[in-house]
C-alpha cells in the first residue's frame, strides 16, 4: 500500500496539515467530480467553478470526514450539496436558456468535434447531444443527480444512497424513474431508434 | 427457491437494478429466466439499455490542470489565513490574561504575605529553643589522656 495510498490515508496526512496528501486527491477525482457537476448542471465554466468549491470544501472540512465512511461518497456528498445550491439559485434567478448556455460555451462544441468527423456527423452528433441534454435537464433534481452519479461516475447504489442521504432502495427507485422518464422523452425525440440499429 | 417464478410487475421494478448488476445473485437468475420467457419485460429491459447507451452521446469531460492550481493556491491562502487568525487570537488571550494573572498575583501577594510572616515569626523562635546544646572544651591534657587509653 506504500505506493498507492488509500484515499482514508490521504485524507488522514491532510488532517495533519500534509498539502501533498490533498493535492493527490484532488488528482485523484477532479474529473470525476468535474464530469458529475457538468452532467448536472450542464455549464462547463460553472461546473469547474464548483469542482474548485468542493474541493477547498473538502479541505475545510477535513476535520468532520470520519475515516470509517468512504472518501468517494463524502465527496460526492460535498458535490451533489454545491450542485443543489446552484440548481435552487437558478431556479429562483431564471438562469439563461440551454441555447445561449451553449452559444457562451465554446468547449461545449470542442468536445463534440472530432477531426475525422464529416459536416454532417458533427451536425447529427450536436443535435444528439441537445436531445439528451434536454432529456436530463428536464428530470427532477433527485433524478437527474442519481442518474448522472450512476451513468457518468459509475458509483455503486449504496454509494449514491450515501452521497444523496437516502437509502439504497430510494436510489433504485429513483435511478428507475429516471430511465422510464428518459426512454419516453427519447423516443419522443427519435433518439431510440438510432440506436436500436446499433444494439 | 425451485419452482419460484416472478411477476412482470416484480421484474419491471428490479429491472433498471438488474441493468446495472446491483440485484442479489438470487434475483439474477430468476429475472434472466422472466427475460428469456417474457416479451413484453425483455423489450422494456432493451429499451432501458437503450437509454443507458443513448445517454453516452453527451460525452464526458474532464477538469482542466487549472482547476489542481487554483484550488492548491485557494488552499495555501486560507490555511496562512487561518495561521494568521489562531496567531492573532493567541495574542489577543495573552493581551486579557497576563494583566489578570498579574493582578491574581498581586492579590495573593498582598492577602496571603502578613499571614505568612506571622507564622514564620511564631515558628522562627520554637526550634532554635528546643534545639540548644551544651558544648564543653575538653583540655588537651585530658584528650591525649584519651586518646592513649582507645589506642593501647
Amino acid at each position: 500500500m506504500r505506493g498507492f495510498p488509500s484515499d482514508e490515508e490521504l485524507m488522514k496526512r491532510c488532517k495533519s496539515g500534509d498539502l501533498s496528501a490533498f493535492e493527490l486527491l484532488v488528482l485523484r477525482y477532479k474529473d470525476e467530480v468535474m464530469n458529475f457537476i457538468y452532467h448536472v448542471i450542464g455549464d462547463y465554466h460553472r461546473a469547474e467553478d464548483l469542482c474548485q468549491e468542493t474541493f477547498i470544501k473538502v479541505f475545510e472540512n477535513a476535520g468532520n470526514y470520519r475515516p470509517r465512511e468512504r472518501f468517494r461518497s463524502w465527496l460526492f456528498t460535498i458535490a451533489v450539496n454545491l450542485c443543489r445550491n446552484e440548481l435552487r439559485y437558478r431556479a429562483r434567478h431564471k438562469a439563461a436558456s440551454l441555447e445561449d448556455l451553449l452559444q457562451a460555451d465554446p468547449l461545449s462544441e470542442r468536445f463534440l468535434i472530432d477531426r475525422a468527423d464529416t459536416p454532417d456527423m458533427i451536425c447529427e452528433k450536436k443535435e444528439r447531444e441537445e436531445i439528451v441534454r434536454r432529456a436530463i435537464e428536464s428530470l427532477p433534481e433527485s433524478q437527474r443527480m442519481a442518474l448522472v452519479l450512476r451513468e457518468y461516475d459509475s458509483l455503486r447504489y449504496d454509494e449514491i444512497a450515501s452521497a444523496l442521504g437516502c437509502s439504497v432502495s430510494a436510489v433504485k427507485s429513483l435511478i428507475h424513474r429516471a430511465r422510464q422518464n428518459l426512454r419516453k422523452v427519447l423516443l419522443k425525440a427519435g433518439l431510440g431508434e438510432g440506436y436500436n440499429a446499433g444494439i | 427457491m425451485p419452482g419460484y417464478r416472478l411477476k412482470c410487475e416484480e421484474v419491471r421494478e428490479e429491472l433498471s437494478a438488474y441493468l446495472d448488476g446491483e440485484v442479489p445473485i438470487w434475483k439474477r437468475g430468476l429475472i434472466r429466466w422472466h427475460l428469456m420467457r417474457c416479451r413484453d419485460c425483455a423489450a422494456e429491459a432493451f429499451e432501458l439499455r437503450m437509454v443507458s447507451r443513448a445517454l453516452r452521446a453527451w460525452g464526458d469531460v474532464t477538469a482542466p490542470r487549472s482547476v489542481v492550481e487554483n484550488v492548491m493556491r485557494a488552499v495555501r491562502l486560507r490555511r496562512r489565513k487561518m495561521e494568521e487568525e489562531r496567531a492573532r487570537l493567541i495574542a489577543r488571550i495573552l493581551r486579557i490574561a497576563a494583566p489578570v494573572a498579574a493582578g491574581v498575583i498581586a492579590l495573593l501577594w498582598i492577602t496571603l504575605l502578613p499571614a505568612f510572616y506571622l507564622s514564620y515569626e511564631r515558628g522562627k523562635v520554637r526550634p532554635l529553643r528546643d534545639e540548644l546544646v551544651t558544648v564543653r572544651v575538653i583540655p588537651q591534657s585530658e584528650l591525649e589522656q584519651l586518646v592513649e587509653g582507645r589506642m593501647f
